[in-house]
């Protein structure tokens, strides 16, 4: 009641507002309800005169802000309530007795208080919530585009926390992945590389396409070569990455094959902040950092407007990346260098708290060199300049959720090649691959127990390209397009007083190439030899998806449950394979526009549970199998590329594979300040068939592994915090894995396999003077080299300290 | 507007603070990005073709086998040049000659080339050349055939052993005008005279015992010391040639004139610095200095530490 009379006083509150009314009035407006909540509130205490009251506040921990909507119960009574938006709770209808109070709010640590109450009005202290230690109970969206706690939502989520993202030493976003279960982790060349892959589930470490990564639910997989550039992605506007494991092209569509994860970007919830820092380390890597932001609130605070910007810059001499036989035959050889700035803006404006409209301006510019230089001012380098804007509404309309996100990213590539041997070639390659599209969701609680959530995406990828040479005539052209339009549905259900929960999702995705080319014009010797496979009017090809997903759960209390998953997965074709013809590693391969996608079905089951109020436990067991996958294949014939005979290749979908395996990781806090952490993962990914297109095709690929798939990861980490210096250790393992499809003796590398190695990466940081912070991060402590396919060498121990400013 | 922003810090200087941390590095980055303009002006190839006694004049006739002599002078007007090609038009075949990509800064192009003169009544002989700005020079000069034949004489070398890089007793250093071996204590002084050395490796796979050249960059990586060389020569060898075995042995073993070594070498697919040679390949190439000529592969061994021992014909 006391509710309702407030409401009508802020309605009426408001609707004056406009009329600006004067003092006088507003005293008499509050005066009234005031004096009608001290008349019912006189009216228990005169039923119950020998019981008591009990008032106070909750408070966070760790930032002393009230946390609201948390809940308080007075245990034995079955009497409780929940905070006000100032964390102030007022409670009566109590014994004047000894009671048990315990506050819990979702995300924190439960406080239980033991109090004996006097008749009449009883001011508790303030009551500050810990919180948790493990986010799994966290919400998260990625897997159901609604908002689930993770050990609500029957599939495999891992969560990287914010506070995860500030402990693990890193250079770049994705290396914080690599202590996550179960993921295949690829960054050969640290901060130099210029990309990494993070996949899972058994998929080959080579290729990103079979991973959907996502920024605030938006594809950054580009649908020329399904690739991600993960450099460009500023850490410090990252608040957490959700990991989602398993097909999951029931929700998302394409690339969703070995699982989905979704980098969330900040939002600022307070006052205006303003953070620098700079840093410094191996190979003269110079870098700084500037972010700032803030949030406003208008109009009562109904209302508010958050922007937030973040730049970076960085600049590394580098290091001979490449092997010593290649140093000794080459004497243009030079350190592989980078250079690298970016920008990212965010806006957006919260109406009553009901509905959101945001903005997202990214720009990213960088500059790595490969390694080699002969005459050009920088020798052989990768360039990127990415652009994107992401639109986004969230809103409710009754009981109806809205999602819609309009995006549009843009990245020119251009990449410089020189080399000199017979005599001196010098081409650029410019391609500009653009992705925009259009998701939309509508989620709505059908009664209690059911939420349903439908809606169709649109998006659209093409790539526009050529090699343009300097010393000769040529230049080689493709160009594609690729439009994708869906329809999804999801219904998830709760049953058993939650105890059971079922999630059935489908989805269709319908595709079409078009506008594909493949030409030369002005060929000269370079490229005189792909003139027979020119395609100047690629035919349109269409293709389609249907995508299901069933999974369930049932939970024995808040700590424990048990799921089991049946999820489809697919990856279509990129345009790099529909549309273009070139040089690969072994020969040379043609543009085939008939590639379909993969496919994939995945099962898996999995448990989590709480042994000890300090410890979690989680484990997942899977079993996957891929049809259609897509290899590149000899189609029989030969080309000679001016050195000799060379297999033509072609990609086509020829082989079924199987993958199985085990995740399992247990956390446990040892401390409030002291945290472990350990995870291992097993793998074993296979071709089943091997489907050859060309009778004298000698290779036969079944029954062999994927390539860069290693069969054991462990990861392991701690954490401490305390007064003198907080300290991180992390531990990754990556076991041995094939180098090539054949599984053969690699000439370079003398072995079938890549070899195990272990990394050690430790950081220190301290926070000084209230608005000072220094770091220190050692990757790859012991300094242990690994190797790529050519022989190239990791840079090695890196070593950065950093000093941040924080306003 | 100040009257419905109600903030929560109230610390509403700290605020305007805050947006000029927020304009002014993005006004700085913008300023930045935005300077960085591109320069669309392109620079004009230039291309002189040499005259003199030296040199073929325009309208010439040339006995069949003759020499053709093209003395190129060209610059990239400000800009790097970067590609040169020569080709020969008779009768609607395009046969290309030159295919040669390099970079000349300000001291531009001066170079001398030579041909031999085929069968043809009549051919147009294009030299183009093009610079970092993609912008070409075009010059022509018509040949005719004249009368008679102007094959030359060759000189035949019938045994030569050339050590592969880890053979530390036979020489590893060809000069194919005279025949003459060198090893690393005779070579001194001889440098710019030596145009074959031969090396072994493994590439995709696949077992190589290699021609190559003093000047072929990775050269080095077996021969270190050339590394310290004034003049390092290159030579061209016919892959197509070679690798489709279009000259026999026999056909080799009966040349006696220059006749096959000219006709031969057909780079109208691609030459190369390096060539792998097997037991029983014949390889025709083309020297630095313009001088076509052929090497037989009589036996290769396939190890680091092996020989290789050919028959060469040449020019004289």
């Amino acid at each position: 009641m006391v509710k309702i009379v407030m409401s009508q006083i802020n309605l009426y509150l408001k609707s004056s507002e406009k009329n600006f009314i004067s003092p006088f009035l507003r005293i008499l407006l509050f005066s009234i309800p005031l004096f009608s909540i001290s008349l019912l509130s006189i009216l228990p205490t005169y039923r119950a005169s020998a019981q008591s009251c009990i008032s106070g506040q909750l408070v966070n921990s760790v930032t002393a802000e009230p946390i609201a909507d948390a809940s308080i119960v007075v245990t034995g009574s079955g009497t409780g309530t929940i905070t006000g938006k100032d964390g102030i709770y007022h409670l009566c209808n109590l014994p004047a007795d000894s009671v048990l109070i315990t506050c819990s709010y979702m995300g924190f640590e439960t406080f239980i208080y033991r109090t004996s109450l006097q008749p009449g009005e009883n001011k508790l202290p303030l009551f500050s919530l810990q919180p948790k230690a493990f986010p799994l109970d966290e919400l998260v969206i990625t897997a159901t585009r609604t908002e689930n706690l993770i050990l609500n939502t029957p599939v495999r989520v891992n969560l990287i926390s914010q506070k995860m993202l500030k402990s693990v030493p890193m250079q770049n976003i994705d290396e914080v992945l690599k202590y996550a279960p179960g993921i295949n982790y690829s960054r050969p060349f640290g901060i130099y590389s210029t990309k990494g892959i993070v996949t899972m589930r058994g998929m080959s470490g080579k290729e990103q396409g079979r991973v959907l990564i996502l920024v605030d639910g938006v594809p950054i997989n580009k649908s020329d070569g399904g690739t991600v550039d993960w450099n460009m992605i500023d850490m410090n506007s990252v608040q957490k990455i959700e990991i989602t494991k398993g097909a999951g092209s029931a929700v998302y569509g394409g690339n969703a094959m070995g699982g989905i994860i979704n980098i969330i970007s900040k939002v600022p919830d307070s006052k205006p902040y303003l953070n620098a820092s700079i840093e410094y380390g191996t190979f003269n890597t110079i870098g700084g950092r500037i972010s700032t932001g803030g949030k406003i609130n208008i109009k009562n605070q109904q209302n508010s407007w958050y922007w937030l910007v973040n730049l970076s810059a960085k600049h590394s001499d580098g290091y001979i990346s490449q092997s010593e036989a290649d140093v000794k035959v080459n004497p243009y050889i030079v350190k592989s260098n980078m250079k690298e700035a970016g920008i990212n803006f965010k806006t957006g404006y919260s109406i009553a708290g009901k509905h959101t409209v945001e903005a997202m301006v990214n720009f990213y510019n960088d500059k790595r060199g490969t390694g080699e230089k002969v005459y050009q001012p920088e020798g052989n380098t990768t360039d990127h300049d990415s652009y994107g804007i992401i639109l986004n509404y969230r809103g409710q309309i009754k009981n109806i959720k809205l999602n819609s996100s309009l995006y549009s990213l843009t990245e020119d590539y251009k990449k410089v090649n020189e080399y000199l041997k017979d005599d001196y070639t010098w081409y650029n390659v410019l391609s500009t691959r653009r992705d925009y599209g259009w998701f939309t969701s509508l989620t709505a609680a059908m009664g209690k127990q059911q939420l349903v959530t439908g809606g169709f995406d649109y998006k659209n990828g093409s790539v526009d390209a050529y090699d343009m040479y300097y010393t000769s005539t040529d230049i080689v052209y493709n160009k594609g397009k690729m439009s994708t339009y869906a329809l999804f549905a999801q219904d998830e259900i709760t049953l058993l007083s939650e105890r059971l929960r079922i999630i059935a999702g489908l989805r269709f995705d319908m595709a079409s190439f078009y506008d594909g080319s493949f030409r030369i014009e002005n060929p000269s010797m370079e490229t005189e030899f792909m003139m027979g496979y020119q395609v100047p009017d690629m035919p349109e090809k269409n293709w389609n998806a249907l995508s299901p997903r069933l999974s369930a759960q049932y939970k024995w209390n808040d700590d424990t449950r048990v799921y089991a998953m049946y999820s489809h997965g697919f990856r279509p074709s990129v345009l790099d394979d529909l549309c273009r013809s070139g040089r690969i590693k072994g020969g040379f391969k043609i543009a085939n526009p008939s590639v379909k996608p993969e496919y994939l079905n995945n099962y898996e089951t999995g448990i989590d549970l709480k042994p000890t109020l300090k410890s979690a436990f989680s484990a997942s067991v899977y079993y996957s199998r891929g049809k259609d996958f897509q290899y590149y294949v000899s189609n029989g014939e030969t080309i000679d590329m001016g050195f000799g005979e060379r297999p033509i290749f072609i990609r086509a979908n020829i082989s079924d594979v199987e993958m199985y395996g085990a995740e399992a990781e247990l956390r446990y806090n040892i401390l409030s300040s002291l945290s472990v952490f350990a995870n291992y993962a097993y793998t074993h990914s296979t071709i089943l068939e091997y489907h050859k297109i060309a009778g004298n095709d000698t290779i036969d690929l079944a029954g062999n592994f994927l390539t860069d798939v290693p069969e054991h990861i462990f990861a392991a980490g701690v954490n401490y915090s305390n007064r003198i210096v907080n300290t991180s250790v992390f531990v990754r393992y990556t076991g041995s894995m094939y180098i090539n499809d054949q599984n053969t003796w690699d000439e370079i590398l003398l072995s079938d396999k890549y070899p195990a190695y272990t990394t050690v990466d430790l950081k220190l940081w301290k926070s000084f003077k209230k608005h000072y912070n220094l770091s220190l991060n050692i990757q790859n402590l012991f300094d242990v080299k690994y190797y790529d396919s050519k022989y190239a060498v990791c840079p090695g121990r890196f070593i950065t300290a950093e000093i941040a400013v924080n306003f | 507007m100040a009257d419905l922003i109600q903030i929560d810090s109230k610390k509403p200087h700290f605020l305007l603070k805050g947006m000029w941390f927020f304009v002014l590095p993005v006004l700085a980055i913008t300023a930045l990005f935005w300077s960085c303009t591109k320069d669309d002006t392109i620079s004009q190839a230039n291309l002189i073709l040499k005259t003199g006694t030296s040199y073929t004049p325009n309208g010439s006739s040339i006995p069949v086998g003759g020499k053709i002599r093209i003395g190129v002078l060209a610059s990239g007007a400000g800009v790097p040049l970067t590609y040169i090609r020569i080709d020969r038009i008779s009768s609607n075949d395009t046969l290309t000659q030159l295919d040669h990509g390099f970079y000349a800064g300000s001291e531009g192009l001066d170079a001398d080339y030579s041909f031999s003169k085929d069968t043809s009544a009549f051919e147009l002989w294009r030299i183009m050349v093009m610079n970092a700005d993609r912008d070409t020079a075009i010059r022509t000069l018509t040949i005719f055939r004249g009368t008679g034949t102007a094959y030359g004489a060759i000189y035949t070398f019938d045994i030569l052993r050339l050590g592969l890089q880890s053979n530390n007793s036979s020489p590893h250093y060809l000069d194919v005008n005279s025949g003459t071996v060198f090893d690393e204590s005779t070579v001194t002084g001889h440098e710019s005279e030596i145009d074959v050395i031969t090396y072994y490796y493994i590439t995709s796979g696949l077992s190589s015992p290699t021609f190559t050249c003093p000047g072929y960059t990775s050269a080095i990586g077996y021969y270190p010391q050339l590394g310290n060389w004034p003049i390092k020569n290159n030579i061209l060898y016919d892959y197509q040639t070679s690798d489709n075995n279009l000259v026999t042995i026999s056909q080799f073993d009966a040349a006696t004139n220059d006749s096959l070594l000219v006709t031969a070498y057909r780079p109208d697919k691609v030459s190369g610095n390096c060539k792998y040679g097997y037991t029983g390949k014949v390889i025709p190439f083309k020297t630095q200095d313009g001088k076509y000529g052929m090497i037989k592969v009589i036996h290769a061994d396939e190890k680091e530490d092996g020989s290789m021992e050919i028959a060469v014909k040449i020019q004289k």
